[in-house]
């Protein structure tokens, strides 16, 4: 026998006289480490509700469940993560992907109840002593880049380049590029929320990613019948609230909607089924405006068995959006392409028909309905001194006239005054037409109305950009033109809003041009409505004031796209037109 | 230290693979059949006495299980991990509880969790942590712990769920079209 097997029973005796090592719990509490994975925490204004913790949980611990005080509101389901922690295995794997980084784990373990039930609970809403818990386990997407990740870069031709002619600047995906970047959607919708059309987002996005392309068009075409005019210069309101954006780059829907579009020589072939008349009801409908809004409603109203016919005053169908935006943005190739389908579908057109009250008048008695698509006509003035000079044009005008069709530019320096897609469009256009060009906008460069790209681009191709600079007057000189402006300070707008341009100094800076093109907007000129019919409907800044169904409150006479008050682009034309629709049918029942 | 065993399990193991080393760290790989005299090579001539630790990979797209022996030289503060991969279909891997007692423990809980046998162990099959376990062994990758839990457990309580895709689409009027395209679940 040992000597230590005769003394260890003693020592281990010893141990009862000794502190104990366990914590008194719960007098004592114990806290989990500085990461540890405990009870959640959410951030619920962060939040978007779009449901990745959901899809990502393996054992199906967390359901997403309308809660109340939140609404859904434009990229937001209003839906939140409800965990069960009867399931939750703490692995960490929602607040790695939350797309918002709203979601966290605390280091508090600890929950006693008697009711297994009610081991489940809404974070953020249900109010839990450690919602304020700075510890424990938090996203760090800087490491692990899962809740988001870059888009597919698109090629795009050199400034140098592009400059010298009117080609597409996009160059466009290839088809592995589209099938990736569209397998990037995580399928939670909010997008739909922002689209004007509420189009079919997340399903395109996924039949894209599959590579069926056939049935991403036939999604397009459920409820937006110019999906490549919007693939091109859609001012893209879902990719603003994108769920991939808010860490990584959000999804380039417009892209791909273009891509899909691309993939095929015709669409009229693709949709030979769907884009077909439907069964005659008796019915007549004029559409007045063949752009956006009134080619919707033509489509789906000839599809649903109405007789459509749609007067335009231009040679060919797509309206200012075809016409105004140049070749290098929007190619004529497309035009067919899309014109086809409507033809496919029906959809009669009486084109170089400029509309009068007379013939409105007689349009109205002929058919059963009528929608008035007509946009914006006329360019704003200016009201600058000096802007009846036959050099000073408005841009909207030269724009129209297609100039890279071989309409002369009769200059070589040329001033813009402007800041939004107009103006880009006319400045770029002009640079490609071998002008030097000078760009003058009151306000600030990140004020300007343009699309950010249109900006971007522009910037790159040699236009002088002359933010905050107020116009005095322009004179006529012995060449051209001289164009007089004050340099501007913003001043906060005391009524809020943007700030205001006021000048600096008093003094004139000068610049010396060919043409000057004012660029400053577009109004309505409704004089072809008479006064009488004028009376019948309300009337606000030259806009037509319609109803959720576009209806002017005159007989059966529908309103739609600019020439109502609203956001004044493609897809918002689009979706009046689509509205239309459904009041016409409700009207005409 | 490290370049000594290197040299040494290079010489008996010539089909041995590096892993991966750092100064008091080697792991390498050998054939499944020159597993127990790659440990017990490093027991008795390299001084690594202490077993630390068995683990186990399921290596589902391979169709092998991957174990490492994860052995000890206290003096010289060495890590030796020597791996195996043996397929997975009716795995049988030799016992080493004859020269480490605790070896049966690590390779009891690998059975409970994995089904893999250690022909040997003298305790092998006793439970020891899933007492009364009937099913496939939870940790191999092909058990469905999903549906494990519905047949066993079933719906604790009847759920609220809403799919954020369907519901936005629903607020927004998303099939509110003039073609009237269905739900997914409509159709």
């Amino acid at each position: 026998m040992k000597f230590t097997d005769v003394i260890s029973p003693f020592l281990a005796w010893s141990r009862a006289v000794k502190k104990v090592d366990t914590i008194p719990y719960p007098k004592q509490q114990n806290p989990g480490a500085d990461r540890y994975r405990g009870f959640h925490i959410n951030d619920t204004e962060k939040c978007i509700g779009c449901g990745r913790c959901e899809t990502i949980c393996e054992n199906k611990a967390i359901d997403m469940v309308k809660v109340e005080g939140v609404e859904p509101t434009q990229g937001d389901s209003g839906l939140r993560p409800k965990v069960d922690y009867g399931r939750c295995c703490w692995c960490g794997l929602c607040i790695d992907v939350c797309s918002t980084g709203s979601l966290g784990l605390t280091n508090k373990y600890s929950w006693t109840t008697e009711d297994p039930g009610s081991c489940r609970y809404t974070p953020g809403v249900d109010k839990k002593s450690w919602d304020n818990e700075e510890k424990g386990f938090r996203q760090d997407n800087d490491v692990l880049g899962w809740a988001g990740s870059p888009r597919e870069e698109m090629e795009i031709e050199t400034p140098e380049k592009r400059i010298e002619n009117f080609d597409e600047v996009v160059k466009g995906y290839t088809v592995q590029q589209a099938m990736d970047e569209a397998s990037r959607c995580i399928q939670c919708g909010l997008c739909i929320s922002a689209c004007p059309a509420h189009m079919h987002i997340p399903d395109y996005l996924k039949a894209i990613a599959e590579g069926r392309f056939v049935d991403a068009v036939k999604l397009f075409y459920d409820n937006n019948p110019l999906p490549e005019m919007c693939g091109k210069v859609c001012t893209r309101e879902c990719e603003t609230v994108c769920a991939m954006g808010y860490q990584g780059e959000s999804i380039a829907i417009r892209w791909l909607k273009r891509f899909a579009c691309e993939q095929f020589e015709s669409l009229a072939d693709v949709l030979a089924l769907d884009a077909q008349p439907g069964e005659p009801n008796g019915k007549k409908v004029a559409v007045v405006g063949a752009g956006p809004s009134g080619l919707s409603a033509a489509y789906y109203l000839s599809r649903k068995g109405f007789e459509v016919h749609v007067y335009d005053r231009l040679e060919e169908g797509g309206g200012v959006a075809w016409y105004a935006i140049p070749e290098y943005r929007l190619p004529a190739k497309g035009i067919s392409r899309q014109m086809e389908v409507f033809e496919q579908a029906g959809v009669i057109f009486n084109y170089n028909k400029d509309i009068d009250s007379k013939l409105l008048t007689e349009l109205e008695g002929r058919f059963d309905a009528v929608y008035l698509a007509v946009g914006l006509q006329k360019p704003s003035d200016a009201r600058i001194e000096g802007e009846d000079i036959p050099e000073v044009k408005p841009a909207f005008d030269f724009l129209m006239k297609s100039p890279e069709k071989g309409e002369k530019l009769t200059g070589r320096k040329i001033i813009v005054i402007g800041g939004g897609n107009v103006a880009m469009d006319t400045a770029r256009t002009c640079v490609r037409l071998g002008a030097d060009v000078v760009l003058s906008y009151r306000r600030r460069i990140e004020d300007m109305p343009a699309d950010d790209e249109e900006i971007h681009e522009a910037m790159e191709e040699t236009i002088d950009f002359r933010p905050k600079t107020i116009p005095i007057r322009i004179e006529k000189t012995k060449t051209g033109i001289r164009y007089f402006y004050h340099e501007a300070v913003m001043v906060d707008n005391p009524e809020g809003g943007r700030p205001l341009p006021r000048p600096r100094d008093d003094v004139e800076h000068t610049v010396d041009a060919d043409i000057l093109f004012s660029a400053i907007g577009q109004t309505s000129d409704i004089e072809f409505i008479s006064e009488a019919m004028q009376k019948e409907m309300e009337i606000k800044w030259g806009r037509i004031i319609v109803d959720n169904h576009q209806y002017t409150g005159y007989k059966n006479l529908f309103a739609g796209g600019d020439i109502t008050p609203g956001e004044g682009d493609v897809i918002t034309a689009i979706a009046d037109g689509l509205r239309a629709v459904q009041g016409i049918i409700n009207r005409l029942k | 230290m490290i370049d000594k065993v290197k040299k040494e399990l290079d010489i008996r193991f010539p089909l041995l693979k590096l892993v991966r080393e750092q100064h008091n760290y080697l792991h390498v790989k050998v054939a499944k059949a020159s597993v127990v005299d790659a440990v017990l090579m490093a027991r008795t001539c390299l001084g690594f006495t202490t077993l630390q630790l068995i683990s186990t990979v399921d290596r589902l797209e391979d169709d092998v299980f991957q174990m490492t022996w994860i052995l000890e030289n206290q003096g010289a503060c060495f890590v030796l991990l020597i791996s195996a991969d043996y397929p997975r279909e009716n795995c049988i891997v030799p016992s080493l509880s004859q020269m480490w007692p605790t070896a049966s423990t690590f390779e009891r809980e690998i059975f409970e969790m994995f089904g893999i046998s250690f022909p040997g162990n003298p305790r092998e099959g006793e439970d020891f942590l899933l007492e009364g376990w009937k099913d496939m062994p939870p940790m191999r990758r092909d058990f469905e712990t999903e549906e494990y839990s519905m047949r066993v457990f079933g719906e604790r309580q009847p759920r609220e769920h809403l799919d954020p895709r369907q519901y936005v689409g629903d607020i927004v009027g998303e099939w509110n079209t003039p073609m009237g395209r269905k739900r997914k679940e409509d159709k």
